[in-house]
């Protein structure tokens, strides 16, 4: 890809906000963490000492503090890029941020709390985060946690003047809820790990997997990437909490483009998650892939464009899974239920169906791996410290809970351990692995012959099956039609009178979530994992997305939109055999 | 503060490596490189690009549109070592490398081709390189390159028609877009990488510890940059060489009681490790950098507006003049404006020398001498960064004699003509993502030499003793002497002063950093919250006196912003010029709040803990 193009695509993916990456399931084994008690380390000792003094020392000021908490990310990251078969990027970076979160005010109102009519909403866009040392020297990290808790400290009672006098000239607000929970305090220090090297087999291993996409002259790019990271994370409160946790995880990653004569861009993505490189599979495995990939995107130039449809279709497994992480997963996040520029689906069906009843979603952290695949949502605490735990989201197609961060809704005065950010950012109730999960199931021929028989009673000539998907993204606020959209990279028409088969491409699916839930008519036994990032206020955080294969009685497509540019004028240079290092 | 660590980002410098083989005129004849470069073809960053340069201008075509007249590319090898510390802890370290292409292709022909045009498409892309030596990977990434260039600069071609047809010709008829000196041939032997980054680890956590607690930021980091730049196009230039800097930047920040920021740095840049100072003596810059910032937090802010005499002194002499000259000497080509409303952003962006059209006419002080000679390798035994061999364009430099007893002789060029048979200067020098503005690339200063005119040796003191002079005549109780500006290349602005420098005159000038008032008498005070006015080179014309000679001239290596480009984009130059410069009149001003309050609570006590292990990232394979 290129550098622009890259760029452009990032911006894009910011614009749209609310975002789940592509990714594939893994195949491998779970090896649990142990989490036992250990004192605490340098890190928590200096943190804690410098948090009590400055706790004691603005105490002495008209507008203290009533909570500060202290988060350390340590991030050791190692990533190896190829194209075509060659190196184009080996990256290691270690780093160390701190983040600020400062209160004043109290429980019930502080410096965070919403600013209606401003764009910036309280002071949570002044999370920042500051860069530590990667050392444990007690005086240089002690001088910058004063030096930006006091600039915290400042702004934020000028934010809660703000917040104040914005509360006394509004009229009242719908949701009255505090602006943060009151929880108990977590003391528990995982034992620290260390990022092991990516292993001298990984750049041939990628090399020769981005090669065999040379294979194919019309491919335009073609990628393998390996980025493994582990996190140290130290949160210290002034309530208390002392904890210290360490996540890993390795994402292998495909990509492969051409471009058809008309101009489309044709991506095909598959990519490979497990909590340790080792874990990642097999290279035959990872080879069928890329070859089934090459295969696709041949296909897929010759394939004819989608025109625009309604009509029933299939999502199959990790379709599904986008599919509600998009339209469901982030109407739920319950920090959106109390701000009144969300368009605030299902707060008020509390208690009601919003699913047919053969279906349940449950939010579940605590899960290491699902239906056989690593699931990247897993944690044991959330970014506010606070024990991660199953939330069963819906039962039986009633809605039972919302994600909550300490930012309680009405109703929902406590977390339930879904405060989640990247570092520097506020965290906010999001996603972590989504489960859905079908009371009745077909099987998938089963499945397929109901789609058949849709399409049959709805007249049409044939329904869809979206095979694969590149992600999906979504508005849930006022200002804009509450829609959404994902991106279908692999479908196919099923025609009601048997012929076989046949791949099209160029359709986005499209549509509204109340009527897109009422739609769902069956699901399929067959259940499969999506594992991506996921992108919203609070940053980019790893989530997963598995569902059985479900039948949507009726869905829109539409036009995916086209590149006006033709493809090379050149032919592809010859690939020299011999010429690498 | 880490932030800007990575901001130093990279920038390019020459150490004083030899050529290997180099024609003798920029414009000798095309010779057989297979022949005379020899390991041209043995290099395989130079086989590729040289094959799919040749296969576009021999092929790429789109019918009834015109074909490539001219493809050039550069390939720098960027091998980066990088280390910050504050307080005497390791912030980041890190050791990679990056491979970064820059492709030029024309369409149309010497006289009227695409360049030049600015549109809101920008230019072309940038492929991806692989940093592998894979000629197969290479040649597929610059294949798909060179096809997008090429058909983005066909449409520009046919949109600066358009565009001209359509606008009153500003520019000289004649003058052509494009000149082909050909047959310029350096390769240089491949430098080793490198070296362990643990030195430098060391060097900074050391130096950092000596910086007090009580300051609000403080932070020694360190960038050692060795860039193997390729140069290959499709006449046949042909270049291949090894440049390196070493840099050290040390920068504390506080607060003064009535909120306003003291900032200040000190930094050091140098071709050669050997050339920078001992760890001792580092140190000592250090700790004199902190004991500054300290005191100048506490001396009085400026009362009120001065005009009247001002004196660089030391680093501030050099880093006046280059700001000064370097921007005036360097014109940036005159893009061609789809949209003449964007006329005055585009100035304000890139704002023109006020040298232009004076060619013939007084410009400095009439004592003044100035060439731009990137050809100088050393100077007193240290290493000149602003040298190189050969520039971006794959353009042998030469000598270029800018002002002549304060009379302007010329400006250095590039490959785009600024007069009708006028060759380049060889001062092309690529900015990795400036480059590509109007598809051309900006003359940049290499060597600044200041001399006297009448041979006139002028002390430091001399230079001195005229100011106080200069203030008695002009019956002042006081003036001001400045020893150090900031550079913004160095210490890039942070985000909410950015759009205010753009007020206070051209991009390069950066605020002064020390100050100190003298009296009449000579006795000094320190000052605070000093702010140039508007100063560009029109004020070099009341220079009234500059150190010169043997005792009165010395070395600055140091990087620089781009000419006329405001933020970003560092480039090295050495500047061999005066230790004092007088100026007969400039406007200082006092620095304005509101400022934020100082710090509600004391910092923390001073060390306590010991250093632990050190725990390091750094990358390779």
């Amino acid at each position: 890809m290129t550098n622009r193009a890259r760029d452009r695509s990032t911006a894009a993916l910011l614009t749209l906000g609310l975002l789940l990456a592509q990714g594939h399931p893994a195949i491998a084994k779970a090896a649990a963490k142990a989490t036992t008690p250990r004192p605490p380390s340098p890190l928590v000792a200096t943190l804690g000492a410098e948090l009590d003094r400055a706790m004691v020392a603005l105490a002495k000021e008209p507008e203290p503090p009533y909570f500060l908490s202290y988060t350390v990310f340590e991030t050791r990251r190692s990533n190896i890029s190829t194209s075509f078969g060659a190196v184009t990027d080996v990256d290691q970076r270690h780093n160390r941020m701190l983040v600020i979160d400062l209160r004043v005010g109290s429980y019930d109102l502080d410096n965070t709390h919403p600013v209606r009519g401003d764009r910036a909403t309280g002071d949570g866009g002044g999370f920042a985060a500051v860069t530590l040392p990667v050392e444990d020297d007690a005086a240089a990290i002690a001088a910058i946690a004063w030096r930006e808790t006091d600039r915290r400290y400042q702004r934020a009672v000028e934010a809660l003047s703000r917040a104040r006098a914005n509360r006394d000239v509004k009229v009242e607000e719908e949701d009255q809820s505090a602006d943060l929970s009151r929880e108990t305090p977590v003391v528990l220090s995982e034992p620290p790990l260390d990022l092991a090297p990516l292993s001298e087999s990984w750049a041939p291993r990628l090399r020769a997997l981005s090669a065999l996409f040379a294979a194919d002259p019309l491919v335009l790019e073609g990628d393998a990437t390996i980025d493994t990271q582990l996190i140290r994370r130290t949160i210290v409160n002034s309530e208390g909490t002392r904890l210290e946790t360490t996540d890993t995880s390795a994402r292998l990653a495909l990509g492969a483009s051409t471009r058809a004569n008309d101009g489309m861009e044709l991506p095909r993505y598959e990519s490979f998650f497990a909590f340790s490189a080792d874990d990642l599979p097999a290279q035959a495995v990872l080879v069928a892939a890329a070859e089934r990939m090459l295969a696709d995107l041949a296909a897929l130039r010759d394939a004819p464009t989608m025109d625009p449809y309604t009509g029933p279709a299939i999502l199959t497994g990790r379709s599904a899974g986008v599919f509600f992480h998009e339209i469901f997963g982030h109407r739920i996040e319950g920090h959106r239920q109390r701000d009144e520029s969300e368009g605030q689906t299902f707060k008020k069906l509390m208690g009601e169906s919003v699913l047919p009843e053969f279906l349940s979603v449950t939010f579940d952290p605590t899960q290491k791996q699902i239906a056989g695949s690593f699931a990247a949502g897993y944690y044991r605490f959330d970014d506010e410290g606070i024990a991660a735990r199953p939330v069963p989201l819906v039962e039986n197609g009633i809605l039972r809970a919302f994600l909550m961060s300490r930012r309680p809704v009405e109703g929902f005065a406590k977390s339930n351990g879904h405060g989640r950010a990247q570092p520097g950012l506020m965290p906010v109730g999001r996603q972590s692995n989504l489960v859905v999960s079908a009371s009745k199931a077909l099987s998938e021929p089963e499945l397929r012959a109901r789609l058949v028989e849709e399409a049959k009673a709805q007249g049409k000539s044939f329904g869809l099956i979206l095979a694969d998907i590149a992600g999906g993204f979504t508005f849930t606020g006022r200002s804009t039609p509450n829609a959404f959209a994902v991106q279908p990279l692999v479908v196919y028409k099923v025609f009601v009178d048997g012929r076989p088969d046949e791949l099209v491409r160029g359709a986005d699916l499209i549509g509204t979530p109340l009527t897109a839930f009422s739609k769902i008519v069956a699901a399929s036994d067959a259940v499969a994992t999506f594992n991506g990032v996921c992108g919203a206020e609070s940053g980019w955080v790893p989530v997963s997305a598995s569902s059985p294969s479900l039948l949507i009685s009726q869905i829109e497509v539409q036009k995916k939109e086209k590149s006006p540019e033709r493809p090379p004028l050149l032919p592809a240079p010859p690939m020299v055999p011999g010429s690498k290092p | 503060m880490t932030s800007r660590i990575l901001a130093l980002g990279i920038a390019l410098a020459a150490p004083g490596l030899s050529q290997q083989t180099a024609s003798e005129s920029p414009s000798a004849l095309k010779v057989d490189e297979t022949t005379a470069v020899g390991g041209a073809d043995a290099d395989p960053v130079i086989a590729a690009t040289r094959a799919e340069l040749d296969r576009a201008v021999a092929s790429l075509r789109l019918e009834g549109r015109p074909a490539p007249y001219y493809a050039g590319a550069v390939v720098n090898d960027y091998s980066v070592l990088q280390a910050g510390a504050t307080r005497g802890s390791l912030l980041a370290s890190s050791n990679a490398t990056d491979r970064h292409l820059q492709l030029y292709l024309r369409v149309g022909t010497e006289a009227r081709d695409n360049s030049k045009l600015l549109n809101p498409r920008g230019g072309a892309a940038i492929p991806e390189l692989p940093e592998d030596d894979d000629i197969g990977a290479l040649r597929r990434a610059l294949w798909l390159g060179l096809d997008e260039t090429y058909k983005i600069e066909v449409e520009d071609y046919a949109r600066k028609l358009a565009a001209l047809a359509r606008q009153s010709q500003s520019e000289t008829p004649d003058l052509p877009d494009f000149q082909r000196p050909r047959g310029a041939v350096v390769l240089q032997p491949l430098a080793a990488p490198n070296s362990e980054i643990e030195p430098w680890e060391k060097l900074v956590r050391e130096a950092s510890r000596d910086l007090p607690n009580s300051l609000e930021d403080s932070e020694v980091a360190t960038t050692v940059t060795r860039r193997l730049a390729r140069f290959v196009d499709s006449d046949g230039n042909v270049a291949r060489h090894t440049k390196s800097l070493y840099e050290i930047v040390a920068r504390a920040q506080t607060r003064a009681g009535d909120g306003m920021v003291v900032r200040d740095y000190v930094s050091f840049h140098a071709a050669r490790p050997e050339d920078l100072p001992t760890p001792e003596a580092l140190r000592a810059a250090v700790r004199e950098l902190g004991a500054r910032v300290v005191a100048a937090a506490a001396a009085p802010a400026m009362p009120e507006p001065y005009t009247g005499p001002v004196l660089f002194e030391g680093d501030a002499a050099a880093a006046v003049l280059v700001s000064l000259v370097g921007h005036a000497e360097a014109p940036a080509p005159e893009p061609v404006l789809e949209d003449p409303r964007m006329a005055a952003g585009v100035r304000r962006f890139l704002e023109p020398s006020p040298w232009i059209g004076r060619v013939g006419k007084r410009v400095t002080a009439r004592f003044f001498d100035i060439k731009d000679d990137p050809t100088l390798a050393t100077y007193r035994g240290q290493a000149l960064v602003g040298h190189y061999p050969i520039d971006d364009e794959g353009v042998v430099p030469v000598p270029v004699t800018i002002v002549e007893r304060g009379i302007l002789r010329g400006f250095i060029t590039t490959r785009t003509p600024r007069e009708v048979g006028a060759p380049s200067t060889g001062h092309a020098r690529a900015l990795p993502g400036l480059a590509d503005f109007f598809g051309c690339v900006r003359p940049v200063p290499g060597v600044l030499v200041f001399g006297n005119a009448d041979g006139d040796e002028v002390t430091p003191e001399e230079v001195r003793a005229r100011f106080l002079e200069t203030l008695g005549e002009e019956g002042l109780s006081h003036g001001y002497v400045v020893r150090r500006v900031r550079n913004l290349a160095v210490d890039p602005p942070e985000a909410d002063e950015a759009a205010t420098l753009g007020e206070r005159g051209p991009a390069a000038v950066g605020d002064p950093l020390e100050v100190v008032r003298v009296a009449a008498d000579g006795s000094e005070s320190a000052a605070r919250g000093v702010r140039f006015s508007r100063l560009d080179a029109r004020a070099l014309r009341n220079v009234i006196l500059a150190s010169a000679g043997e005792t009165g001239t010395r070395l600055t290596n140091l990087v620089a912003a781009a000419p006329g480009v405001r933020t970003s984009g560092a480039i090295t130059t050495s500047v061999i010029g005066p230790m004092a410069v007088l100026f007969e009149e400039l406007e200082l001003v006092p620095e304005v709040g509101p400022f934020e309050r100082p710090p509600v609570y004391p910092s923390p006590p001073e060390r306590a803990a010991p250093v632990t292990k050190p725990r390091r990232g750094k990358s390779g394979r």
